[in-house]
Parts: structure tokens; sequence; C-alpha cells
């Protein structure tokens, strides 16, 4: 405390300066980060990619996959196989064999898996679902299967059904295996229930369990460390884009020249790419607009922090990976199977020509365009400058708060924190007495999630019931304020390092809220004060994201559908965090829900009435007398 | 003239008693058709010179043995020498067990001669001109990768009765190391050739061409010197050294059937023999034309087929006499052509299988896991052996091992007991950490062996070039005895050939021998800084920071107090003070009182 609480007078000049000013110039900070954050969209502000990893050499090899590897018999092949099983499970036999004949490595995993949100029945059991890994491993002839890479598609049995890429993959091991120069071993790994499956391999392979719902079997052959993953989702056989997913759990990124060389090659074939499901477009002044929209959809995809596609687990054991999906479909579409055959053989070349694991790009940054890349250099200034208000506002209460005591704010935090941990364990328990009740598990999710927080609602108007008759010791609004600030800006800033989209969103909809949450005399402010407080609880953020996401997409929105919505959300962060180790629920419900709690009692903190503070300062008086 | 005659024979017998041939070579090539569809061909050159190893004078006059080996094994005292080079991985649940197995990358076991003090220091000398002599890393196996393993490792020749004694005391004339990350190039193969009798101007080693070789699937060349009994009696030692190179091929894939010849293999035929040599031959495993379905046929004839049994199986073998077929400037192209196209069928696992993998993820902790598979029908004894570096701490507490009845390593398990367990802990910057452990694994079962570690953040200057690609473990050993019919390719003891090993009936098929596997090597990233510009330029900024401010800071900040030299500033200088002070303040009472 020693700038604001030492007497001398440039710190109290200081303090003046922010006790006078700090309304506009948080208002500055927090508009003009938000202005900065966006105009890191627009080429004039952001970087162009490059190549770190010059061993890569990405391009420069001579092709040799020809159409005499063209998969459509194979794929046919395929196809009737699928027919012959009515639930349509992965034909692990077929696939076995057909890696066998190519004198693979041939392996099938079994695992099975459970739904965290089911109740446990009498016999502490679960229901089970069982699946299959098969997956064939090309051994290098030029390595003793120190490292391997993976290439990965998962089986889906339904209309957007991923055979193509299954007989692709095939193909190409075809072609592999007669080649001489590979010093890593290939994997061929094609997995059933996408993220699960993989999660379940990645944990046997890895001879750890990372959720218990997950229990997979022993790998009954291995190979070395893996150094990269490529998820293949090619859906048909002429295609219009290819679309790059990178987003992994919690935000986790693959290594930016992984992206660079696939891209790379793309082009080199004439294969239009796309990022968030948006085609490239030439990058002009006037495309800002692309850019921007680009930008918000590749932070609402990250902050979700849930398994985006099926490469995600990979990237949790810190292996680079992602996702190469088709897009549109028509017989006219301008790229083929066999495009991306060649593009496979040109990525596999470069991985196979790394000398060390991924390590030069970048891990962090968030991409407006596949050729423009904002890194952590850039988009953290402007999130800093969004947090600052946090703090400014924070020193000022304090110097305001400069004589109230501590005890009394002790009983809001600690109830809030207890509310945290009620919100963090109560799935388990809500899913449990919804039984009882035959609810169904994400309907009692909502409702369970919704009472929490009309609970945190009252939880100010009970605790300060006694202070209407102007009795009891009560907090100071201005110190509990100052504290609440304090934690919401260390806790965001290290979420903005964890997870930089996370963080900007919770900044985007927090700080007005956040700053603005100390009690007022007029109940005009209170009741406005009030509204946007509480359309800004972690509930309501939800929703908010539900409408707008429905908002960008075109969506018609009602309210039963944006329940069900949020209902669908709230199982989906517990199942990932179950599932995948997401952390996105934890963090909503054990520290940011709880904040929000502070901030819900700073606005509805007693206020002290002058003559209640004279008559309670009297007494010490007279004792010190 | 009787008497020139007499002195002429005198003559000519000295002549023929000095230079009476002492050392015979016999160079062979054994060929054998895996069953996914390579082959395998394992050259071997033995070279015996009867000497014993005790006499100075053994290496004085040589023939075929190479000087330069003679003279530094002579010089450095060495009992035993065992040294390989390789690439790739020998995949044994698939290809069986070798003829000759190692590790991948390079991997020396030195036994030196009884009565040798300084063992290190010999140690130390001799892997650099070893390492010199097959342009080789090996002079990188300092105490900070040696080893001295107690039970894995015996002499594998004839041994003095000092070897006899106790039998972990004996291993202090042992040394140890390997590897992983030695590459195998040219440069090896070219001086490994050079000490060949004959080199590559005539006989297999003619075969033997670079490109080829180093374009297969596995690849080992090695150098083995022993002392071997002379004859039955065993009255006399003879020194042997043999020269192995084994290479796998792909044949699959250059067709749809798996023919192969030499030509194919190694891109000519065979031309000529070593006139050096006392036998060439030429012996390919035909075991497994058994069945009717799939067979292939060779082209020429081989002078003669040997059938062998061990227990109820049948091993045969197609012999070439290259002496007889390169006769005349022959020319000699093994052709084996198959009946039909590629036949995969599942192999059956050999009856030991190890696996070894790493368990984890993320850069601070990790494990090791070996898995080993007795797949056969009895108690098993095996050694296990694991050479971890010092930059993986072991956690000593978390070695463990399990036996599993089930082959998806679920459900009933149990923990086992090693009958001995030798683990001595690394030091930092120093010494290799070992596990070594005697383990009786029961039939039928999967035993996992794993423990757990710590990687430490190395040192900024201790990190090697391209240091994100990771460092490596060394392959786990495992040593066992096996029946031979478990191990059909393994090589006798007594016998200094090829031929004498496999074209030899088995009097009884329980006959012991020595079965070593080496495991998967591992490759493990360790916490790395990245050494990149930033890196570089934070590094050397906190530096400049460190200095700059440490001095500044000290400077402003310290007070400088005049300090008397005389008066004491420890508890115990104070304690001396008031002794003394005392001490002369009696003194001088009393001097006081003797004067007043």
């Amino acid at each position: 405390m020693g700038l604001l609480t030492s007497g001398s007078r440039q710190t109290e000049i200081l303090g003046l300066f922010l006790d006078k000013y700090h309304i506009p110039l948080s208002v500055l900070c927090y508009v003009g980060g938000l202005v900065w954050f966006c105009l890191l969209s627009d080429p004039r502000f952001n970087a162009g990619t490059y190549f770190s990893e010059n061993a890569l050499l990405t391009g420069i090899v001579d092709n040799e996959f020809s159409s005499f590897y063209n998969p459509s018999q194979l794929k046919a092949e395929l196809k009737a196989e699928m027919r012959k099983d009515e639930e349509r499970k992965i034909p692990a036999d077929w696939l076995y064999n057909k890696m066998f004949e190519l004198g693979l490595d041939v392996s099938i995993q079994n695992f099975s898996f459970s739904y965290p949100l089911e109740p446990e029945n009498e016999m502490h059991q679960r229901n089970e679902w069982k699946g299959r890994n098969v997956y064939g491993i090309l051994r290098a002839p030029k390595s003793a299967s120190f490292e391997a890479f993976v290439l990965l598609v998962p089986w889906r049995g339904e209309e957007e059904s991923t055979v193509t890429s299954i007989s692709l993959l095939i193909k190409m091991a075809d072609m592999m295996r007669h080649k001489s120069y590979w010093a890593k071993d290939i994997i061929f790994l094609f997995t059933e229930y996408d993220s699960v499956g993989v999660q379940a391999w990645l944990d046997a392979y890895h001879d750890i369990r990372t959720s218990e719902f997950i229990s997979p079997s022993h790998l009954a052959t291995r190979s070395g460390s893996i150094q990269a993953a490529l998820n293949v989702e090619i859906l048909a056989d002429r295609f219009s884009t290819i679309n790059f997913i990178l987003e992994g759990i919690n935000g986790q990124m693959p290594n930016l020249d992984l992206l660079n060389s696939l891209a790379l090659l793309c082009k080199q074939r004439g294969v239009r790419i796309a990022l968030q499901g948006r085609r490239d477009k030439k990058i002009s002044p006037n495309s800002w607009k692309y850019t921007l929209g680009t930008l918000v959809r590749a932070v609402w995809a990250q902050a979700s922090g849930v398994a985006t596609a099926a490469h995600a687990p990979f990237l949790k054991f810190g292996i680079p990976s992602l996702t190469m999906r088709s897009q549109g479909s028509s017989k006219s579409s301008s790229s083929d199977i066999m495009d991306i055959g060649f593009v496979l053989e040109g990525i596999c070349r470069s991985l196979n020509n790394l000398l060390e694991r991924f390590h030069q790009s970048f891990f962090f940054y968030i991409l407006p365009h596949t050729d423009r890349y904002i890194s952590i250099g850039l988009y953290m200034p402007p999130l800093g400058v969004m947090s600052l208000p946090l703090l400014m506002r924070a020193l000022v209460l304090w110097t305001r708060a400069k004589n109230a005591t501590f005890s009394p704010i002790v009983p809001p935090i600690v109830l809030s924190i207890i509310m945290g941990l009620l919100s963090l364990f109560a799935p388990d328990h809500l899913v449990r007495v919804a039984r009882a009740i035959r609810l169904p598990a994400p309907e009692a999710l909502g409702w369970g999630t919704f009472s929490l927080h009309m609970a945190a609602i009252l939880l100010p108007y009970m605790l300060t019931r006694k202070a209407k008759n102007g009795k009891g010791d009560f907090w100071d609004a201005n110190l509990l304020h100052s504290v609440a600030l304090i934690i919401f800006a260390v806790s965001t800033s290290a979420v903005c390092v964890l997870n930089a989209s996370l963080g900007a969103i919770i900044l985007v909809f927090s700080v007005p809220s956040a700053l603005l949450a100390s009690p007022s005399k007029s109940w005009i402010f209170y009741i406005l004060k009030m509204i946007l407080l509480i359309s800004t609880c972690p509930f309501f953020i939800l929703i908010w994201n539900i409408s707008i996401r429905g908002f960008l997409m075109g969506q018609e929105l009602s309210l039963e559908k944006i329940w069900l919505q949020s209902q669908n959300i709230l199982t989906m962060g517990v199942v990932a965090s179950e599932w995948f180790g997401s952390w996105g629920w934890k963090v909503v419900a054990g520290l940011f829900f709880p904040l929000w709690i502070l901030f819900w009692s700073c606005l509805n903190s007693p206020i002290r009435n002058e003559k209640v503070e004279i008559e309670a300062t009297k007494p010490e008086e007279k004792k010190i007398n | 003239m009787i008497l020139r005659i007499l002195i002429f024979y005198t003559v000519l017998n000295l002549l023929h008693s000095t230079y009476v041939v002492r050392d015979k070579n016999n160079e062979e090539l054994f060929i054998q058709p895996l069953p996914t569809g390579h082959v395998y061909n394992h050259f071997q050159f033995t070279t015996t010179l009867d000497a014993e190893l005790s006499d100075n004078s053994a290496f004085q006059h040589v023939r075929l043995f190479p000087k330069a080996l003679a003279e530094i094994i002579s010089a450095y005292k060495i009992q035993e020498l065992h040294l390989s080079l390789s690439h790739g991985l020998w995949r044994h649940e698939k290809w069986g067990y070798p003829l000759r197995p190692a590790p991948p990358g390079a991997e020396l076991a030195v036994w030196f001669e009884d009565g040798v003090k300084n063992v290190d220091q010999q140690w130390k000398s001799f892997r650099n001109v070893l390492a010199g002599m097959f342009c080789a890393s090996l002079n990188f196996m300092d105490t900070k990768s040696t080893a001295i393993p107690k039970f894995s490792f015996r002499p594998y020749g004839v041994t003095s009765a000092f070897y006899d004694r106790h039998i972990v005391s004996q291993s202090k004339n042992l040394r140890y190391s390997a590897l992983p990350r030695e590459t195998v190039c040219t440069e090896n193969l070219t001086p490994w050739k050079k000490l060949l009798p004959c080199g590559d101007k005539f006989g297999l080693g003619t075969l033997l061409n670079a490109r080829k070789l180093y374009d297969s699937h596995y690849h080992s060349l090695s150098v083995d010197f022993r002392p071997i009994c002379r004859n039955e009696s065993c009255l006399s030692t003879s020194l042997e050294l043999t020269f192995s190179l084994a290479v796998v091929f792909n044949i699959v894939d250059h067709g749809n059937r798996p023919d192969w010849s030499l030509r194919d293999m190694f891109s000519h035929s065979l031309r000529s023999t070593c006139p050096l040599s006392s036998s060439s031959k030429l012996i390919v495993d035909v075991s497994q034309n058994k069945t009717l379905e799939y067979f292939f046929n060779l082209s020429p004839a081989p002078s003669s087929y040997f059938t062998k049994n061990i227990g109820h199986e049948t091993f045969k073998y197609a012999v070439y006499d290259l002496k007889n077929h390169l006769q005349n400037n022959n020319i000699l192209n093994v052709l084996a052509k198959y009946n039909r196209k590629i036949f995969r069928k599942k192999t059956t696992s050999p009856t030991l299988v190890v696996q070894t993998y790493q368990t984890g993820y993320g850069e601070e902790r990790g494990g090791v896991t070996t898995v080993i598979h007795n797949n056969g029908d009895k108690d098993r004894i095996i050694v296990f052996l694991q050479i971890i570096p010092w930059y993986l701490r072991v956690y000593f507490h978390t070695l463990t091992y399990r036996t599993y009845w089930d082959s998806n390593l679920l459900g009933n398990s149990s923990r086992i007991r090693p009958l001995k367990q030798v683990f001595t802990p690394g030091k930092d910057r120093s010494k290799v950490c070992s596990i070594e452990a005697v383990l009786q694994l029961p039939p039928n079962t999967i035993t996992k062996i794993h423990f757990e570690l710590e990687r430490v953040l190395l040192r900024w200057t201790e990190y090697p070039p391209d240091a994100h690609h990771g460092f490596y473990i060394n392959s786990p050993i495992i040593t066992s005895y096996v029946n031979s019919i478990e191990y059909p390719l393994y090589l006798r003891r007594s016998s200094n050939s090829l031929s004498e090993t496999l074209l030899k009936n088995e009097s009884d098929f329980e006959t012991k021998t020595l079965l070593r596997i080496y495991s998967e090597s591992l490759l493990m990233i360790l916490p790395t800084p990245d050494f990149s510009m930033p890196y570089n330029v934070i590094c050397l900024a906190c530096t400049v920071v460190a200095i700059g401010f440490g001095s500044v800071h000290n400077v402003t900040t310290r007070l400088l107090v005049m300090v008397d030299p005389d008066k004491p500033h420890t508890p115990i200088g104070h304690f001396r003070h008031t002794i003394t002070k005392k001490f002369k303040e009696i003194k001088g009472k009393f001097l006081a009182g003797r004067t007043g």
C-alpha cells in the first residue's frame, strides 16, 4: 500500500488524480481496448504467416502419388462392408485385413466409456458404450521407431460419412510402404465415437487414465513419441473447400507451422481453404469485414474450450494436430480426393523431414485469415488495457475505504465461495435428485443452475436483513468492491494467459458491470445497475452467447429454443470437463460465479446512515477517553 | 655336399616352424526369408588364431588376423570384445531371434584381462582408439554412459579361473555402454570391410555394397573377439575374431511375388571366393518350404541339403559350397522364385517378446514401461537390465514388477518379487543409473516392469545441437536361457562358424542356449528452452541487468561502517576475547602482585 498510504506529496497527487478522472479514463481504456482488439483483424495491424522451421521444406518434393492409387474402388468396397452392419459400427476386421495385407503392424483396441451425467445404478455401475479403434503402423526403415506421426480418420457410419478419407488413407499407406525414405513411423488410426475414441487411444498409448469415464484397453503394438497428428475428414469425392479446424480443449492451438505448411500445399494444388467455415478471400483494404468476422468466430470457438473436432485430444498431450474437413459437395466442385492425396503426401514428407519436434513457430495466436496471424504479443496489450479500469477503480475504492474494517467483508466472501463450491459439485447431485423425479439430466442441470442463480440473487438480501434496523456491523461497500475487483482482475488476467479468447469474452461482458457494481442512492440507477449485473451473470452470458451465435448463423430464435440450447451447452461443459479435462465449466462455476455474487453483494450493500455511523463510533471514543 | 643338403633342410625346417599356419578364416552367408516378406542376410567372417591370450608373442606374427585389432587387443589386455553398430530395430516379435542380436545405435561390451589394474583408465583409452578405428562416436561412452552390469553379461568365450570365482565380483573387469543415437553409415562400413582378410575385393565381401546395405529395413555390423577351446579336450585355447553383418531387405516392395536374388539384394552376383579363407559357404534356410501352397525354388540347385531335427521341429538348409560353385570363373546368382503372390499370415510370436514404451505426458515427469510376454509353458528366469542416463532421475519407490494373466493387461495381476535386484542410482553429471533384476516369469503371462522418472532441466550448455529432438534411453536388455528349439538360430558357444552351428544335429534338443533380446530404445523430451533469438536476448538482457543492478544496488544500499580488526565479530571470537581479556587481567594482577 506504499503508493497510496504513505503520505508523500507525489502519491497524494496521483491518488487525487485517479479519484477525479478514473471514470473517463476507465471508459477510454475499455472502449479503446475493445476497438484495438477488433482492429487487430485488419491486415495493417497484424502480421503475415511465415515458416519458422526450415527443416519442413514444404512443397519442394516431387509427388509420387498418382491416379494408380485412386481410392474409388476401395471406397465402394468399404461402403458395401458398412451396409452389412445394421448398427453401422466400425468395420474393424475389414480395416484390419486391408492394412495387414499391406504389411502394416495392425492392432485393434477396445474401449468403453460412460456418460458422466448418468447416475450410477444400485451396483455402482453406469451404462457403458463399447467402441473399437483400428490402427496400423507403417514401420520406418530409417529409424528404430523413435518417432511417429498420426493420420487419423474418425469413423462415422452416417450420412456425412468418412469412408472417402478412410479409403484414401489406406491407398496412401499402399503407396508409402514402397518408399525407403521414411524416418518416422506412420500410424494410420481409425477411431469410433470421434474424440472419445481418440482420447481412449491416446490414453492407452501413454498408458495413463485421464478420465474415469473412458476406459481403454492395452495397445498391442506401439511406436515412439508422436510428433504430429492430422485428422482428415473428407466427406465427399468432390468438394469446394477444405476447412481447417485448429482449436483444441481449453483453447490449445497447434503449432502455426503445421497450418502454414498445409495451407501452402493446398494452394499449390489449387485447393480452396477456409477458416471457421469461411472461405479465404483475397486480402484488400476492404476486406476488414471478412477478417473481423473470422476473428470474432475464432474467439468464440477458442473460448468454448471444448473439443471442436477429433484432433483436440492430441493437443492435450502436447502433439500438434489439426483437422481438415471438406465443405460443400457437388459434382462441379473444383477439388477432388486426389488433390488431398497430394496434399497428404506433401505434409507427410515435410513431417518426415523434421529433425526436432515442432517448437519454432507460434503456439499462442488467433487467426483472422489463413495468411495473417495475431500473435500473443499483439493481442495481449489490448486485453491488458481492457482490464486496466478494474485496477484503477479498485485503487480508488481502496483509498475511499481507508477507515473500514476487514472482518465484516468476510461473510459475503465465504458465502460466495460456498456457493461456488456448490455449483462446482452440483451436477452430480442434481442428476441423482433428478433421477428420482424422472427429469432428464440436461433439464436438471438447467433448472439447477437457474435455481443456484436465484439463490445467489437472494443472498445479499438475506445477509443485510438486519441492516435496515441499523443494528450490527456491516461491510463497507467500497472495501468489498475493491477486493472483488482485485480478485476479478487477477483471475481474468490468469485466464487471458491460458485461453486468451475466453479472457477476452469475460472482459468484454463483465468489465462494465463489475465497475458499476457499487451501491447507488438513486433508485433509478440502482434498477439500471441491477439489470446490467443480472444480464451479465454467467448464466445470462451463456444465453447471450447462444443468441449471438444463432444470430451470426442466421437461425430463428425463440425462448424455448434458447432454453434448450443453454441446457445442452451446460451439459456439454460438464461432459467435456469429465471426458477431456476441459476446465471451462470449472472456471465459470468455481471462480466467476462466486465473483459475480460478490459484485451483486456490493450492489446490494446496506448504505450506511451517517447517524448510525456516528453512533457506532461513539462508544469507542468513550473508551479511549 | 651332404653337409650343404643338411644345412638346406635345417633352414627349410626352421622356416617351416616359424611360418606354420596358425590362423584360418571362414566366410559364410546365411539367407533366411522372413514370414513378413523380408529377407534376412547374415554375413559372417571368422578368423581363428591358434595362440594363448596370455602369450605376449601371440600377435607378433599374424597372417589373417587384422594387425590393427591385434595390436590394440594385446596393448589394452582385452579378454573379450563385443562391438555392434546397427541401424533400425530387429522386430523379434515378427522375425524371430537373430543370429547376433544388437540394439539400435552403437553398443560396446569389453572384458579386460585378469590383473588389469586400472580398468577405467584402460577403458577410456581403448574406446578412444576403437572410435578412431571404426569412425564411430565411441569416445562418448564416458562414465556418464558406462555401466557395469552384474548379471546380464558373462564372458562368452573360454575364461581363466579368475572369472569363475564370485559371480558378482568378476564383473569388475567388464565395461558396458551403448549409444542409441549413433547413426551407422558407410564411414563405419568402410573401415570394417578393410579388416576382412580379402576386404571387398574377393569373396562374399564383394556383396557388401553400401548403397544397397543402407537402403534396408535393418542393418547391423559387429565385431566379436573371444578366446575359444582349440579342440575338444580344451587344454589350449585359440583366439576367435568374428565379423558379422546382418541386413534385412524388404522384398515385397519389388513386385507381387516376393522373389529375391543376390543380384536384386546386393546389385551384383557373386564372382569369386576369398582365396585366403579355408571355406566359403552360402546357406539358405528353406524350412518354410514345408507347405505345398506357398514355397520357393532355388536356382541354381544347391550343393547339398541339410535337414536338422530339434524336438518335433524340422529345419532344412540348402548349402552352396562356393569354392565348388565358383570354379572356372563361374558366376553365382542365387535366385529364389515363389510359386504365388505374397501370402501373409499371422506370425506366431516367439517364446519371449519384449516391448518398451514411455508413459505419461508433459515435460516434468514420465515413466518407462517394459512388457515381457512369456509365451512358453514353463517358468522362465530372465535378467532385466535397463540403463538410464543421469538426466532422467528414476524414482526407485515406483519400480514395480507386475504379472498379468490376461493378454489385455486387465483383470488378475500380482506383484512379483525379483529373485535378485541391483539398483545403482545415477549421479548428476557423472554416473548412469542402472536397474538390473533377475525375475521368474510364470508361464503364459505378461509381466510389466514400470518405473517413474523425473526429467531434469539441464544447464544451457549441456543441451546437444538440435536440443528439441529429444534424448535417448538405451534399449532394455532381456537375457535368458532358452531351449534350442525356441531359438533355432543360436550360435553355439563351442563352435566358431555358422555351418558348425546350423549344419549339425542336436543330440539333445533341450540344450540351453543364451538368448538376448534388445527392446526399443526410447526418445524422450526433456524440458528444453527454445534456443531462439528472443530466448538468447532475454538471457543476455537478464545477465546484463543482474550484473548492473546487483552492483548498483550493492553500492547504494550497503551501509559502510568502520570495523576495528582487533575487535571480535563472531560469537566464538567474543568468547575467546573475553577469556583472553580475563586471562590478561589475572596475569596483570599476578604480575602487579609480584612487582608489588
